[in-house]
Order: structure tokens, then C-alpha cells, then sequence
């Protein structure tokens, strides 16, 4: 018996969760789907040290930035106003990570941009970079990325979205 | 409360409950599909009954002037519920569109959208300010990022924008590498949102946009 209502729950659940209403586009990466295009080192560092993100090889405050670009695979076709997100952690003192939100057309290139993302002190750990852009009109062979400049001192990117 | 034999209560649960649905499923298909048929020629029907038979004449009306709308209509508009034939689903609208129109489409009105943009800028009152600031900001920053084959040309703002021409007669289009590096180190006009036309090769116009995102 329990485990009938219990089955019943469920599906009621279920049955709330897949509404369409529910079905929001968008995408999700994280850190350690980013990849590194430019390391502006002469040496390239060990960069990648984590599962689930992409961080800034050296312990240097200083050291040159890494940067980084983060491709977001989208199903659906996003609405006209692009929203982007970043989860960040700036660990340097000095330096402050910096991303933007990009739309590409179907040639790869760059067709519209955020303005600059940048975390609001340096050193401050931890932080979400948001921001928006207007696509217009949105198109279904359009794609979407995230690219950031990482200060060092193991500062790291988690995770991107765009949506 | 007393404590109750757990298979008592899974009957209270199920036995109230069904026989509710059981009384009232009776109900409802005695009502619909038993119509008891007249035993006299000579029985007079009531008001009642005259009403129901004139409401039934007029729905088999319609849905007879339904069948005749729907056997005219073109195939592409199928009824959406009732029909019990399996019908060939319509694909999305947006895979009906032949995708080459369609890529022609969204450039037509993209670049729609950016002379929308061309037009606000050059209707827009001149913020003295803003531009004095900012014009030589874009100029030094472009020149700075996207290398020595460049030049740029054209840098104008208004108040709610600016825009600079980008001329690279030896690529078609801007490096996207060096693009990158501007756009990450483009310093004050990190505040701004950046449109850009590509409509002509060699030539890429940059709108600079406040307060858009």
C-alpha cells in the first residue's frame, strides 16, 4: 500500500515536473568543457586540475592571463534578449577575471557581444558574472559562447550558462 | 483514534473511493448510451423531448456542414482532435521553411536590425560628453587589438551609442583571435554591448552600444 501512494506521489510529481511551461532553452557547461585558446605564457602551465573546472595553472597573482572560451551547445532557439552567466573564482590580488558573452552566425564569426563581465574586486573568490545581449532576429543556426581572461593564482572557471 | 489493521485501512483508502467511481460510472453510461427507445407509435412527445430532438437535428447539421468544410479544406490543416485515421504529423513550422530562405530571411532582417541601429545613431542628438571620451577610445583600442593590417575609420557617437568601421582589406573578416583580445581588454567601453555588420567583406561597421544588456 505505502508503496503505491508512494508510486502515485511520483508520478504526480512527474506529471507536474513535464508540463510544457516548464521546458525553458538554454545551456549549461562546466569549467572543464572550456578550453584554452590563448595562454599568453611562453611556456604553456598545467592548466587543468580539476574535474569540473578550468583554472589558471600558476600560484603567481601576477602572471599573465589565460584565456579561456567556453562553447555552449543549444537545442532550442534562444529568445531575442541572450542571457549569459559565469561562475568564477579570482584568487588573484591584482588581477581581475574578466569574461563576455558572444553570439556566433553560422560562418563562426562574432555577430554580437555583452559588454564586459568582470569580477568586482580582485581576489574575491568566488563569483557569478551575468549579463545579457540583444540578438536580433534570433536564429536557429546561431551559437553561443562565453570567453574569459583568467588572472593567476589558481583563479578557475566552474561553470557557464546561456539561456 | 484507534489504531487500525494496516489492510483495513488500505480498504478505506480503495473501497469509498471506488464505489463512488463504480455508482457513478453507472450513472453517467446509463444516461449516454441507453436511450430507451419508444414503445408506442402513439406515444406524444413531451416539451421537453421536442426540444432535445430539435437541438439534435440542428448538431447533426452541423457537423455535416463540418464534414463538407473540412473535405474542402487543404490537406495541410488537419483537425486537430476526432480523428481517429492516423494523420502524417506536420513537422515545426520551422522545419516546413526551406532552411536556405530561411538563413535569407533572418540576414535580411538582421540587417535590418542594423540599420535601425545606423538610423537611431544618425537621428540621435550628439551628446558632447559622451562622445568626446569615447570616440578616441574606440579609435586607440581597435588600432591596439586588432593589429597593424586594420584601419579604422568613421567613429562617431550620439547618446545612447557609438560607431566605428573596421577596414581589413586583406581578410575578409576580423581575426576572431584578435576580436577576443579587444573584447576582453576593451577597457571603458567594457560597459557598452557590441553589434557588429558584416555585410560587406573587408569592411566590419561596430556598434557600441549603453545600456543594452
Amino acid at each position: 500500500m505505502k508503496n503505491l501512494m508512494s508510486l502515485v506521489a511520483v508520478m504526480c510529481v512527474g506529471a507536474v515536473g513535464l508540463t510544457a511551461s516548464n521546458a525553458i532553452g538554454g545551456s549549461t557547461a562546466v569549467g572543464s568543457n572550456c578550453h584554452v585558446y590563448n595562454y599568453q605564457f611562453s611556456t604553456p602551465p598545467a592548466y587543468q586540475r580539476h574535474t569540473n573546472a578550468l583554472s589558471h595553472g600558476l600560484y603567481d597573482d601576477d602572471a599573465q592571463l589565460l584565456g579561456v572560451t567556453c562553447l555552449l551547445p543549444t537545442e532550442n532557439t534562444l529568445g531575442t534578449t541572450v542571457n549569459f552567466r559565469a561562475r568564477v573564482f579570482d584568487n588573484s590580488e591584482t588581477t581581475a577575471a574578466t569574461c563576455y558573452g558572444v553570439v556566433y552566425n553560422q560562418n563562426g564569426s562574432s555577430i554580437a557581444s555583452t559588454s564586459a563581465l568582470t569580477t568586482s574586486a580582485s581576489g574575491i573568490g568566488e563569483s557569478t558574472l551575468t549579463g545579457s545581449v540583444t540578438v536580433s532576429p534570433q536564429f536557429s543556426s546561431y551559437t553561443y559562447g562565453i570567453n574569459c581572461t583568467l588572472p593567476g593564482d589558481q583563479s578557475a572557471i566552474f561553470g557557464v550558462r546561456a539561456y | 483514534m484507534t489504531a487500525r489493521d494496516p489492510k483495513q485501512r488500505a480498504i478505506g483508502w480503495f473501497a469509498v473511493p471506488a464505489g463512488i467511481a463504480l455508482v457513478a460510472s453507472g450513472v453517467i453510461v446509463g444516461r449516454t448510451s441507453v436511450r430507451p427507445a419508444p414503445t408506442d407509435a402513439r406515444e406524444v412527445s413531451s416539451p421537453s423531448r421536442a426540444t432535445d430532438d430539435r437541438r439534435l437535428s440542428a448538431l447533426e447539421q452541423e457537423v455535416r456542414r463540418l464534414r463538407v468544410t473540412v473535405a474542402a479544406a487543404p490537406r495541410e490543416e488537419p483537425s486537430d482532435e476526432g480523428d481517429q485515421t492516423p494523420v502524417e504529423r506536420e513537422p515545426a513550422p520551422d522545419e516546413t521553411v526551406d532552411p536556405a530562405e530561411a538563413e535569407r530571411a533572418a540576414e535580411v532582417a538582421r540587417l535590418e536590425f542594423l540599420d535601425g541601429l545606423s538610423d537611431r545613431l544618425d537621428t540621435e542628438p550628439r551628446e558632447p560628453d559622451f562622445g568626446a571620451q569615447t570616440e578616441p577610445v574606440i579609435s586607440r583600442l581597435l588600432l591596439q587589438h586588432l593589429g597593424p593590417d586594420v584601419r579604422v575609420s568613421d567613429v562617431a557617437c550620439g547618446s545612447s551609442m557609438c560607431r566605428a568601421n573596421v577596414i581589413h582589406p586583406r581578410s575578409p573578416r576580423l581575426s576572431e583571435d584578435r576580436l577576443s583580445d579587444f573584447m576582453l581588454q576593451r577597457e571603458s567601453l567594457g560597459k557598452m554591448s557590441v553589434q557588429l555588420d558584416l555585410r560587406e567583406e573587408g569592411v566590419t561597421t561596430l556598434y557600441f552600444i549603453r545600456g543594452d544588456g
